[in-house]
Parts: C-alpha cells; structure tokens; sequence
C-alpha cells in the first residue's frame, strides 16, 4: 500500500517536472534577464541624463513586453519541437499558490526596503541577497520537480551574488551583471537540456 | 488488505494502468494521447481501451481538437473523475494510516 502510494506520488512529480525538463522555460527566463541587463547596462551608462529617465519610466513596459515575449517563445517551440515528440499538456493554473508567492515576495520586499533604509551599509549585499533569494528559488523548484540542474544553476547565482557584494561595485551595475549571469546560467543549461532532450526524443509518428 | 477494504476501493481506479493515467490527468488541466501513450508505456489498443471505461464511468472526458493544424486527441477529468481519485487517495491514505498504526 506504503508503495503503491509512492507510486501516485512518483507519477504526480514527473508530471509536473515535464514542463521544465525540456529546458525550453529555462531558456526563455534566461533571454529575458539577458536583455533586462543589457537593459540596466546600458541605462546606467547614461546616469544623470534625460534617457536615464526615460528608461526608467520604460522600464515596465519592457516588462510587460518580456513576459509576452517570454510565452510566446515557449509556446513556439515547445509546439515546434516538444509536442510532437512527447505530446501536449496543458497544466493548471494554481491561483491561490499565485497569490500566496505573490504575497511573501512582497513581505520580503518590504522587509528587506526597510531593513536597507535603516543601514545603509546594507546596500552594498543587495546582489548577495538577490542571488540567495533566486538560489532558495531554484532550489525549491528542483526539489519539487526533481531536476537536479536547478539547485546547481541556484548555487551559481548565489556564489556570483556573493561575489559581486564583495567586489563593491555600484549597485545598479551589480544588479545588471548579476542578471546578465543568471540569463547565461539559465541559457546554457537550458540548451543543454533542449539539446539532449531532442536528440535522445525523435518525433513520434502521428496518434 | 481486509475484504471490507477491498470492497470500498473504487476497482475502476485501482487497475494499475487506469491508476497512472488518472494520477497523471488529476496532476494537469488535460493531456493528449501521445503524452499519456509515452508515459503509460501502453499500447495505443490498451490505452483507448482504459480511456474508454474511464469515459464510459463519466470519469475522463475525451476531446478531438486542433492546435494549430496538429489534431490532438486531448484528456481530462471530469468533476466526478476528480472527486473519485481525490477520494481514493484518500482511501489509501486512510488504510496505510490503519496497517502502520
């Protein structure tokens, strides 16, 4: 019986893990925090100018633009490469885990503002912090869908985190080159796991 | 398992092969026959066969549908099939608590 449910629950998390073990999603995240730095970069080269405010004000919109973007490339390739090959599923959508993750990165958010506008010092380990909170993500995700790649590209963002709090550069740099890192990171392996994935997956035959 | 167990368990469920595809349709919205033919490692005979008591049950609902210009054979639990296979694992649950106690 204790096996038999061992069994549901091995069915239910290889289920879950097939949306990410194709590395389409990671690789798509890793685009857009690409283009986010190069965005940060390239707004921080015109400090104290009118583009510096201009890109600031844009800077949502390209957010918006990026998750549009984001889905639309999943959805294309996925449908291109992945589909055919091991079928289509369409998840559900878990509004209240949502609304829950949307809850507690905004009590950390507020947590961390606050704590920062107390000590100032504290700026300087923004990178570290944000490189650990993607780390503690990343690790989460691997657990729950037991990908081993994720806790490793995880620990390699909170190490570059570390990295850049203790070289002191200026904050808005060191949050573009961490992101710019993260983009590499999720890029790589998520073509690594693209490639492999369809190598070893031919496309099936119709049903 | 006692005989009173036994005769609880919802039988349609319990098959093995009828057990993976409901835990993998309760996990997701729907899946297509590809995704479940792969996952069940059935033959395509075997799987229409299992989707067909399940749908004969009121437990699976089966679509033909287009994405794009792909047609898809596309798999879902229905409200009752959700509630049959939630009450299952409860049951397992329910009778694993009672052999470990």
């Amino acid at each position: 019986m204790d096996d038999l449910q061992h069994e549901l629950d091995a069915v239910e998390k290889r289920t879950r893990r097939y949306w990410f073990q194709d590395g389409v999603v990671e690789m798509s995240s890793g685009a857009v925090f690409l283009v986010v730095a190069i965005y940060l970069l390239i707004q921080n080269a015109w400090r104290d100018t009118l583009p510096h405010t201009v890109f600031n004000i844009a800077f949502p919109v390209l957010i918006v633009v990026l998750v549009f973007a984001g889905r639309w490339m999943v959805r294309t390739v996925k449908d291109r490469y992945v589909h055919p090959r091991t079928g289509y599923v369409s998840f559900r959508r878990r509004e209240g885990h949502r609304w829950a993750r949307g809850a507690l990165a905004f009590v950390i958010a507020a947590l961390t503002t606050l704590v920062i506008s107390r000590s100032p010092v504290l700026l300087n380990w923004i990178p570290a912090l944000e490189g650990l909170v993607f780390a503690v993500a990343f690790f989460a995700l691997g657990r729950n869908v037991d990908i081993l790649r994720f806790p490793v590209e995880g620990l390699l963002c909170a190490l570059v985190g570390v990295a850049l709090a203790v070289s002191r550069l200026q904050e808005d740099v060191a949050a573009a080159l961490l992101f710019a890192w993260l983009g590499v990171v999720l890029v790589a392996g998520g073509l690594g796991a693209f490639i492999g994935y369809t190598r070893q997956l031919p496309p099936s035959e119709q049903e | 398992m006692t005989q009173q167990d036994q005769a609880d368990i919802d039988r349609l469920i319990h098959e093995p092969a009828r057990r993976v595809i409901m835990t993998i349709l309760y996990a997701v919205e729907s899946a297509d026959f590809l995704y479940l033919l792969r996952e069940t490692r059935l033959s395509k005979g075997n799987l229409s066969s299992h989707l067909s008591k399940l749908e004969a049950a009121g437990y699976v609902a089966i679509d033909k549908t287009f994405r794009g210009k792909v047609p898809l054979t596309m798999c879902r639990l229905t409200d009752q099939g959700r509630t049959a296979f939630r009450r299952y694992r409860e049951y397992l649950k329910k009778v694993i608590a009672a052999m470990t106690r």
